[in-house]
């Protein structure tokens, strides 16, 4: 069988102090030409290292090991630095996450992708500009000639991830590696690129090395199956069969961690990642598995198959292998709490920003504009929508850390926030009982004496060991940070919680840790949240009643349940629509096309209406007024009317 | 019963002890303070960061000692009667180095030398004048011929007092940290530089610095070992008299004004609005004045008021020292601008960190937040600025009293020194000796600060993994 | 850009406005002429009549900020302030302590010293980059290490050794050039030679390992990895695209201190006897002559808000993201 790429035995060390570093160790890889082929992990995985090391861009202390790396049959490992140029952006090229960062800032489009035609393709003048142009209306530019003169500033995020496809797809690369393409995007917008990747690669017969963290990005796009784990591959299955039965326990966790699949409490995955310079005698996964056994820690599993081509490196497969068929059945969800009392409430919340424009001139930007809430004790409020909808400020707002422009906020007990980055929501430079205190002291709510025991209540709390609190912020892991963060919140009892994005700089495992914490709080403590997420699917998982924004506005609001299962303004329709699914089913078609527009500059009359599927005349003119649907539940949109 | 000598303090004085007190206050926080410790044991692991700050000690121990003044009792001249002190101010350093002042000749001789480096009319006993080169005072006691013998007799014992107190370094060191291995295991381990940290340099630098001293002090009763100047000091003395100079020159400056730059310079960041713009206007205002000329101005300035003011000082040293002190004022002036809209940069930066805001939404006023959160997260700015400023400042030293504006023209600095010596260069033969010992000592002081500053910038810089 | 260009102009007034008190109170406040005319004079033997004397020569005589003898408008403008502070806005600077226009000497003075600025600006720009570059080239190795170490060694000696080694070695020494003086013409090259070659020298060791550093920021950067990942060699993704990000910075601070080359080197100048402005304020600075320095403080400051104009100005051409307004 000729495969297109063949890795075999690939190891990746890095000499650190005190020791030998190996982000990836024993990698194997097989892509057939247009296969997508997803490497699915948690970040320390080793995959990111691993597409690096097919391109031979490890950084410079790395060094690179192994018995087999080939594209086409040419060996890539010996292959001279100068015909390794030719291979990278043009048999093999490369994507990657953070497109903001991944252009160069002050050449045009044009040249950055010239380049590339100039080096593979030996194009230059009008014919390569010509070409430039064709590239980018493959990659679904609209008025690409017009856009080859931008420069990267201009563009939003979506639309440079175009460019640097269209860069990759210079070479006519037989082999396209894409890492976390879709991560930096909104629902959306992940939606329009993965349709995209999906179509090249028909067209093309493309084969794709997908890296990604996201399981519902790898079931909507992959044909094959890897998971990683600390730097070794653990499992590799086709994608149905990895869908219908994952078998390492660490695939399964995975799973079960996933929020929103109605399964009961999410599995939490114990302990952390081994440091890459430690070697272990067994399984690396073993220290946190829920199955291991005594041969886990004494033996190194070597690969065992499931099934065909379903291939495992567990010792289960051969002590245990029926144990994991299918994973556990889906539960009903518990009947929601009663709501008791309201304890927040906002009426007409504006928040307008005035942007210094020129000397005295300033623009508007109405980040939030017209929005009414309420929230009762015990409750969760989620808020979703997509980066810049405004859902934040609308936290500051009720927070006070932002003066709104018009509107009431009412309060009853005090409100407190838990915020999106652990690593800027603690300072580095303070021991975390000092940390814990500090709310208090502010308050006049700290106890003369006895603040040992306070702080130690509040870390068990939130699951630390006592001693936490003599240590500094960077001991902590990220999940760790966000605990932290959680009990500083809760120090000063408020009675509503804003949590603002607090898992989503998290991996899945540690995700489903915080929102177990989260739920087991409100359950004892009667806490309200007010949680503000892009993700749906922590919508169903925490929300009792959702609310979605659009451009400052909600534009549909109602009982979690009932607004995920029968949507009814187009946005929410189309937002739901956008979530991958994990079962893979084929969604409606319907991808919202272009993106939001700026706050700025809102368009008259439904906001909504440039991108709305559904649009009429009369929605240009005319702004929609919120119109019930369901007990408790309201859209605003003139079809609705 | 009166003391045979009268404590002096001068302004700069009491200074360097406010900032040996802070730097001390600094030390003792570092060591209580996980967060400090590991980038001060980072730097303490460099090699190259360790033999510099044997270097540095070197010449911040002569300068603390040069800063210890008294004035000496005169002899009484009527037993009973009130004790009288010299106007002349010493410093422990001058007592614990009379070979080098104690002897001075008529004019220029060269490093080492025997004779004047000039002829000089004499009178022989027939009362005929010849001009011959006459013999230095100092070597009056030596028999004539034996001079390079001498020399090396000298100087291999003082090698030999040196390598002997830097072995005992060592053995001091290996006793204290031997405990767990042994002395000898860990002597031999720290030689092959694997004692986990730089022993081996530490000792060799130590033992370096020993030597110089050793072999300094063996010649110094009998030779000038750099010379002599116009006016027959010694080249050596003068050097050294010069290191509290630039030593003073490039630390208090900054103390002087670091307040005002991090009041500024947080103040601007964090509050924005109509107090950054005032500031950020002081600082326009301050930096477009091109810094020389602004301190010459002031400089100026200082001297006319020195002038019509003479009785406000009662000792020459004492003017020279407001001279001095008056010039680490208005250099600072026109450095902490810098400073300021680097903290103001990183202010801003903080002030919308996640952390900031958690403070605001529990009500935490703004001085506990300065306090608590934004100065301690740009402390790292203030000690690498004030490490990196220290060696321009010193050499900026040299420059200003070139253009007439430095320091007092009686003040021993290195500046003076080549101020006075350029002009020699015209000479046949070079008198070269006085120019070379003060860019030595100053590059050497210098090249070991700039050195330090790349170490300590790397293992604070936040972006490397620091602090 | 227009507008923006007024609008720059619109603030640096308050700016040259606050110079202007600043030095003011120095030179007038701080020490009153008196003290002034006493120093002139020199201490011993100082009549009154003497001092006033003085004063009236050299257009002291007056109140400070505001005059009751004259009548009407003269009672602000026959004063100090109007006459020796103000009038630097239209450019009229006074005379210097020996009777001369320091505005004539100024025109005269300022050629010389740009002979000397310009060629080691323009000169020592490209070395600095060039060696910035080169050890940016072989970062990680024994080169880039002792390039950083020759750096650090430059930098950690005193600009007046540079001088005075030349001074001594290539001209005294070795007669290859003269060892100071001006001429006008062709044979001006003879004499500006070592001094610009000694300038370049002092400044290489700061400027190569500045640019050092702003360099290997930018090839720490993501875009980087992606002009790697198309396939580029290693020489074009450090000229194509790590220069052409690095070099932003580094012209723009060139471009700040383009004006101020006008007002010469005060060391160079003033050791290699170049009569510009360098030397014209080392000689006004020693000789004590407060109305030269007040002129040359002025004209400072004013060369330095255009060189912040210039600056941002050539962001805006370098920079795309950049716009004014």
């Amino acid at each position: 069988m000729a495969e297109l790429l063949q890795v075999r035995e690939l190891e990746v060390t890095i000499p650190v102090p005190g020791g030998l570093a190996r982000p990836v160790t024993g990698m194997a890889l097989d892509i057939d030409a247009g296969v997508t082929y997803a490497l699915v992990g948690e970040s320390g995985s080793g995959k990111s290292m691993t597409a690096l090391a097919l391109m031979r861009l490890l950084p410079a202390a790395a060094h690179l090991r192994a018995e087999r790396m080939t594209l086409r049959g040419e060996d890539l490992l010996t292959l001279p630095e100068k015909s390794m140029r030719r291979v990278r952006g043009g048999r093999m090229a490369m994507i990657f996450q953070e497109p903001m960062l991944a252009l160069n800032p002050v050449l045009s489009v044009e040249r950055q992708v010239v380049e590339s035609l100039m080096l593979h393709r030996g194009l230059s003048g009008a014919a390569a500009r010509e070409a430039a142009a064709d590239l980018l209306a493959q990659v679904g530019i609209a008025d690409a000639r017009r856009r080859l003169d931008s420069y990267p500033f201009e563009l939003s995020g979506g639309m440079r991830q175009r460019v640097l496809l269209a860069m990759a797809l210079a070479g006519d690369p037989a082999l396209l590696i894409a890492d976390e393409p879709t991560t930096a995007l909104d629902v959306t917008l992940q939606d329009q690129v993965l349709g995209l990747l999906r179509r090249l690669q028909d067209e093309r017969g493309m084969a794709m090395l997908l890296i990604t963290h996201d399981l519902g990005v790898v079931a909507e796009q992959a044909h094959h199956v890897g998971v990683m784990y600390a730097g070794e591959l653990v499992e590799s299955a086709p994608r149905s069969e990895f869908f219908a039965a994952p078998f390492h326990p660490y695939s399964r966790q995975l799973f079960l961690a996933l929020p929103g699949q109605g399964r009961g409490r999410l599995a939490q995955i114990a302990g952390q990642l081994p440091r890459p310079e430690e070697t272990l005698p067994g399984c690396r996964y073993a220290p946190r598995c829920p199955r291991a056994f005594e041969r886990c820690r004494r033996e190194v599993p070597q690969w065992q198959v499931v099934h065909g081509e379903h291939r495992v490196r567990c010792h289960l497969a051969q002590s245990d292998p029926g144990y994991a068929l299918a994973l556990p059945p889906i539960q009903a969800a518990a009947a929601p709490s009663a709501a008791s009392g309201t304890v927040l409430r906002a009426r007409g919340l504006k928040v307008y920003f005035a942007l210094r424009r020129g000397l005295f001139g300033h623009r508007l930007l109405r980040a939030v504009d017209g929005v009414d809430l309420e929230l009762a004790a015990g409750r969760t409020l989620a808020l979703v929508g997509e980066s810049g909808c405004g859902k934040t400020t609308v936290g500051r707002a009720l927070l006070g850390l932002t003066h709104p422009t018009a509107g009431t906020v009412e309060v009853r007990g005090g409100v407190q926030m838990v915020f999106q980055d652990p690593y800027a929501s603690l300072n580095p430079r303070m021991r975390i009982a000092a940390i814990l205190l500090e709310g208090m002291e502010a308050q006049g709510l700290a106890p003369r004496s006895g603040q040992d025991a306070v702080v130690a209540g509040l870390l068990a709390q939130v699951g630390l060991p006592a001693d936490a609190g003599e240590r500094f912020p960077h001991e902590f892991s990220g999940g760790q940070r966000q605990r932290i963060a959680i009990a500083r919140a809760l120090a000063v009892r408020p009675r509503i919680l804003i949590c603002d994005e607090p898992t989503s700089a998290l991996d899945v495992s540690v995700q489903a840790q915080i929102v177990n914490l989260l739920k087991a709080l409100q359950a004892e403590t009667a806490l309200a949240y007010l949680f503000i997420t892009h993700n749906l699917a922590l919508v169903s998982e925490l929300g009792h009643e959702v609310a979605v924004m659009y451009l400052g506005r909600i534009v549909e609001q109602g009982p979690a349940r009932e607004v995920l299962e029968r949507p009814r303004h187009p946005y929410t329709r189309a937002l739901l629509a956008a979530v991958p699914r994990l079962d893979g089913r084929d969604r409606q078609a319907a991808m919202l096309p272009g993106e939001p527009p700026s706050p700025l500059a809102p368009p008259t009359g439904c906001a909504f209406h440039p991108r709305c599927p559904l649009a009429q005349a009369a929605c240009r003119l005319r702004e929609p007024t919120a119109v019930p649907v369901g007990p408790e539940h309201w859209a605003t949109c003139l079809l609705l009317e | 019963m009166s003391l045979p000598f009268r404590p002096v303090i001068l302004w700069t004085d009491a200074l360097l002890f406010v900032l040996l007190a802070a730097v001390a206050v600094l030390a003792f926080w570092t060591v209580r303070n996980p967060q400090w410790r590991r980038p001060w044991a980072r730097v303490g692991n460099s090699p190259v960061a360790v033999a510099c700050l044997v270097v540095l000690g070197a010449y911040a121990l002569i300068a603390v000692l040069d800063s210890l003044h008294y004035r000496p009792r005169l002899p009484q001249a009527v037993p009973g009667q009130p004790a009288q002190y010299s106007d002349t101010v010493r410093s422990v350093f001058d007592a614990l180095t009379p070979d080098l002042w104690r002897v001075q000749e008529e004019t220029y001789s060269a490093p080492l030398a025997e004779h004047l480096f000039v002829r000089q009319p004499q009178t022989l006993p027939d009362g005929q004048v010849v001009r011959v080169y006459p013999r230095l005072r100092i070597a009056a006691g030596s028999g004539p011929g034996q001079r390079w013998r001498d020399i090396a007799r000298r100087a291999l014992s003082g090698a030999a007092a040196g390598l002997a107190v830097g072995a005992l370094c060592a053995g001091l060191l290996a006793w204290r940290c031997g405990r767990l291995r042994g002395a000898r295991a860990w002597l031999t381990a720290a030689a092959r530089g694997q004692a986990g940290w730089p022993a081996r340099t530490l000792v060799a630098t130590l033992t370096l610095v020993f030597v110089l001293v050793g072999v300094i002090a063996a010649l110094a009763p009998a030779y000038h070992v750099l010379g002599t100047d116009k006016v027959g000091q010694d080249v050596l003395y003068l050097t050294l008299k010069s290191i509290r100079t630039g030593l003073l020159i490039g630390t208090l400056t900054t103390l002087v004004t670091l307040p005002l730059a991090i009041l500024l310079g947080i103040a601007a960041g964090y509050f924005g609005g109509w107090v950054d713009d005032v500031i950020q206007y002081i600082y326009t205002v301050l930096n477009s004045i091109p810094a020389v000329l602004l301190i010459a101005a002031a400089v100026l300035m200082a001297q006319v008021y020195i002038e019509t003011h003479v009785r406000m000082f009662d000792t020459n040293a004492a003017r020279a020292d407001f001279r001095l002190l008056f010039l680490c004022l208005i250099l600072g002036m026109t450095s902490w601008t810098t400073l300021a809209r680097l903290l103001r940069g990183e202010t801003l930066k903080i002030r919308a960190l996640e952390y900031i805001e958690a403070a605001r939404a529990f009500g935490v006023g703004h001085g506990r937040i300065l306090l608590r959160h934004v100065l301690p997260n740009v402390f790292h700015i203030v000690l690498i600025s004030t490490v990196m400023d220290f060696s321009g400042l010193v050499l900026a030293e040299a420059v200003l009293s070139y253009v007439g504006v430095g320091v007092d023209p009686l003040t021993y600095s290195w500046g003076n020194m080549i101020n006075a010596a350029r002009l020699e260069l015209a000479r046949e033969p070079v008198v070269w000796w006085q120019l070379v010992a003060a860019f030595a000592f100053m590059s050497t002081l210098v090249l070991a600060a700039n050195l330090l500053a790349d170490v300590v910038r790397e293992a604070f810089d936040p972006r490397r993994g620091g602090a | 850009m227009m507008r923006y260009l007024v609008k720059r102009l619109f603030y640096a007034v308050p700016i040259l406005l606050g110079v202007n008190l600043l030095t003011f109170a120095l030179f007038f406040v701080v020490n009153t002429p008196d003290d002034m005319a006493r120093l002139q004079l020199g201490t011993k033997r100082v009549t009154p009549e003497a001092i006033a004397r003085w004063k009236a020569e050299h257009g002291y005589d007056e109140p400070l900020f505001y005059n009751p003898k004259a009548a009407g408008v003269d009672k602000i403008t026959d004063t100090l302030f109007a006459r020796k502070s103000a009038a630097m806005f239209l450019f009229d600077f006074g005379r210097s302590d020996d009777g001369r226009d320091i505005g004539q000497e100024i025109r005269t003075r300022m050629w010389p010293s740009l002979a000397i600025a310009v060629p080691v600006f323009v000169i020592g720009l490209a070395t600095n980059i060039s060696f910035a570059l080169l050890m940016i080239f072989f970062r990680g190795t024994y080169l880039d290490w002792a390039g950083l170490a020759l750096c650090i060694l430059l930098m950690s000696i005193s600009g007046l050794f540079y001088i005075i080694a030349g001074q001594f070695f290539i001209a005294k020494l070795w007669h290859l050039l003269p060892i100071s003086g001006y001429s006008g013409g062709i044979h001006a090259l003879r004499f500006i030679l070592l001094p610009v070659l000694v300038s370049i020298v002092a400044g290489l060791g700061s400027g190569a390992r500045w640019y050092r550093t702003l360099f290997q920021e930018e090839i720490g950067k993501d875009y980087v990895r992606t002009a790697r990942a198309k396939g580029l060699s290693e020489v074009r993704v450090l000229f194509g695209h790590v220069l052409r990000n690095g070099l932003i910075p580094i012209l723009t601070g060139a471009v700040a201190v383009l004006p101020l080359l006008f007002l010469g080197s005060l060391l160079t100048e003033s050791f290699f006897g170049i009569p510009g402005l360098g030397s014209y304020t080392v000689d006004a600075i020693q000789a004590q002559d407060f109305a030269v320095v007040r002129a040359m403080v002025f004209l400072g400051s004013l060369l330095y808000i255009v060189g912040l104009m210039l600056t941002d100005i050539s962001y805006a051409l370098a920079d795309p993201r950049v716009r004014l307004g």
